[in-house]
């Protein structure tokens, strides 16, 4: 048996308690619609498939994590964001399904902020009113598209037209969803469900040494550019992935996507040859489920990933 | 109808000391535990801190005194599953070999112990996962085996489980600090050649003489003490890899070992919010009991009317010190009874 299936501490009741939704507000992710514009229309393609229509908003702004996190701002205004952004899908009487990390992470803290602080709620409700929105009453909820198409498991695997046996896949989580930890489906340090999908898409897991290790994309490319912090930290993780044989690597987040696609180029030229392409797990998912490639926007990624993904396309 | 009779729920090294004090003077104990045996954790430690006592001799000792005294009734494998005061008494009713019973007592003891926490809580240390992470109970309860195999390099992690709020128990386990440090001295002793290092957040050795062993495992022993969390432990080419940092240098260090054991938690035990409740006593944010405050109580282990508690179901400690607060317990039913009964007269 596989390492990661022995015990698995995924929370079944948690998994349970998951809607299967038929409407869900899709929140844009900045990084993800600007690097990887596939990743969106991935989500979309494995919504459809599973039955979920996805309505977004051009009213929608950033979730603000990102000037939060290197104190561009005071947190006031991402408080107004959120509390804005979400009276977005709360006007529309639909809960929130995010495909990046980031967004999942603070969007679920600062909307727990609102609804657990007077204080802060009536700054978001000033923003509100000044812009002649409604107030946001902090009952929206929100999702991962991951845990989502984990809910719908079994109905994933009936849906796959492109087997992807004999592949090589492994996981990088990213931290701002397992972190959740009153929330996320699976153990923060020691998860497992991206395992599973591979399964039920025929594809094989490997379990790399620095499968845990984070990536990076916070300390350089992200915010304060350390490339000499973060530079040996990535090399040292696609290396170890690479001796372990991983063909393919998917991620959850578009931050750390970038970090573990765009950095390869930098270390090729630091003398390391390192190869591996990442892709998104909802571009893995509605690769299998049978969408077209050129749909896909694989063009976007630093690292090549049809050379890898071009023999399952009949 | 007055009946002198009393109850001790839970036969660990508290509720035996309380069920002997109890009985010198003459009075009816019942003793009751859930398990097969007398002796709670006790009986299946090795060495105890601070003597080294083993943990099988002292509960052997104990049963001895138990077996030899009439006036003390042992039923093991008995759950009680009912306490309530009734009329100034205490109704109990327990299932004893499948045969439900009541029984009316005039006092009663809950010492009900302490579960350990789950190592499997912490998924980056691979509890369960990988082999050779074990826990420090595990390492008691294997000790001989565990000490014949070779090993280069031992891990002792501390506070898994203790201190942190992530986990939902923000308290102190108390015991780790030293238990550890009796495994490190232990494994040194039966493998000199090993390299051992624990990683600790404070060394919290407030007992008698506690400061001087741990000093003495470190300086004598050389066991190396690294102040720092380990961060995770990857399998790596047959042996275990720690990732962890030492923060009094500020540095992230890596090391390799074949043995790594996490110190769990003291958490309480499932059995002593029912009871403890149902007699209408407290439980703390934590789930120990919570104890009546200090000046309004005449006996220190006092609960509610005629109930007192005793050892690790009221918070963490070591077994001395479980054995005092038996002693403590022992006292307080006896006043009890007989102010009572010079009431009752």
């Amino acid at each position: 048996m596989e390492e990661y299936q022995r015990l698995s501490l995924i929370d079944p009741q948690r998994v349970a308690k998951l809607p299967t939704p038929e409407k869900l507000f899709l929140f844009l992710s900045c990084t993800g619609s600007i690097e990887y514009p596939g990743t969106e229309r991935a989500v979309r393609i494995v919504g459809e498939k599973l039955g979920i229509e996805f309505i977004e908003s051009v009213d929608q702004t950033c979730c603000t994590g990102y000037m939060l996190t290197c104190n561009a701002v005071n947190p006031q205004l991402a408080l107004a964001s959120t509390s804005r952004n979400l009276s977005i899908p709360q006007e529309m009487g639909l809960d929130v399904g995010v495909f990046c990390n980031g967004c999942y992470g603070y969007l679920r803290e600062l909307a727990h902020l609102l609804h657990s602080n007077p204080a802060f709620k009536e700054v978001g409700d000033k923003a509100n009113e000044a812009l002649g929105r409604v107030k946001y009453h902090g009952h929206t909820k929100i999702y991962h598209v991951q845990e989502l198409w984990y809910r719908q498991l079994e109905k994933l695997t009936s849906l796959v037209k492109r087997p992807l046996t004999g592949l090589k896949i492994a996981a990088h989580y990213g931290c701002h969803y397992l972190a959740n930890k009153d929330v996320a489906i699976d153990d923060a340090q020691y998860p497992t469900f991206h395992e599973e999908i591979y399964k039920a898409l025929g594809a094989t897991s490997v379990v790399y040494k620095e499968r845990r290790a984070c990536c990076g994309y916070s300390v350089g490319r992200g915010f304060t550019h350390r490339e000499e912090t973060v530079l040996p930290h990535i090399t040292n993780k696609m290396l170890s992935a690479a001796a372990a044989g991983v063909q393919l690597m998917t991620t959850t987040c578009p931050g750390c996507n970038t970090a573990l696609d765009r950095e390869q180029k930098t270390i090729t030229s630091r003398g390391k040859h390192v190869s591996i392409p990442v892709i998104d797990l909802s571009q893995l998912i509605a690769f299998a489920l049978g969408a077209p490639v050129e749909q896909l926007g694989f063009k976007a990624n630093t690292t090549p990933v049809l050379p890898v993904l071009e023999r399952f396309v009949i | 109808m007055l009946n002198e009779g009393v109850l001790v729920v839970g036969g660990g090294v508290a509720g035996m000391q309380a069920a002997i004090d109890i009985a010198a003077s003459g009075k009816e104990v019942v003793l009751i535990d859930k398990d097969k045996n007398l002796g709670g954790h006790v009986k299946e430690y090795g060495a105890l801190f601070p003597d080294l006592t083993e943990g099988a001799s002292l509960v052997e000792q104990k049963v001895r005194i138990i077996k030899n005294n009439p006036k003390i009734k042992v039923l093991v494998g008995t759950e009680v599953n009912k306490l309530q005061q009734v009329e100034g008494a205490l109704k109990a009713s327990f299932i004893n070999t499948g045969n439900p019973q009541e029984q009316i007592f005039s006092a009663a003891v809950i010492s009900t112990g302490f579960d350990n926490f789950d190592g499997k809580k912490y998924g980056e240390y691979g509890y369960g996962r990988f082999p050779g992470v074990i826990t420090g109970i595990d390492f008691e309860h294997q000790e001989e085996a565990i000490l014949k195999r070779p090993v280069k390099t031992a891990v002792f992690i501390k506070c898994v489980g203790s201190r942190d709020r992530s986990k939902g128990m923000p308290y102190c386990s108390k015991i780790c600090c030293m238990y550890t440090a009796k495994q490190a001295l232990e494994l040194k002793k039966a493998q000199p050649n090993a390299q051992v290092y624990v990683f600790y957040m404070d060394i919290r050795s407030n007992f008698k003489n506690g400061e001087e062993f741990v000093r003495g495992v470190m300086e004598n022993q050389h066991v190396k003490y690294i102040r720092g969390r380990v961060g995770k432990v990857i399998p790596t080419n047959g042996r275990l890899l720690i990732r962890a940092e030492d923060t009094l240098m500020g540095v992230p260090i890596e090391l390799e070992a074949d043995l790594v054991v996490l110190a769990t938690a003291m958490v309480p035990s499932q059995a002593t919010q029912s009871l403890v409740t149902q007699v209408g006593g407290k439980l703390d944010n934590n789930g120990f009991i919570l104890p009546i405050p200090m000046a309004e109580s005449e006996n220190p282990m006092s609960l509610t009317k005629g109930v007192f508690y005793a050892g690790a179901c009221g918070f963490p400690c070591d077994v001395k010190d479980a054995m005092n607060q038996g002693s403590a317990a022992a006292a307080g039913v006896l006043s009890y009874l007989q102010s009572n009964r010079g009431a009752a007269k």
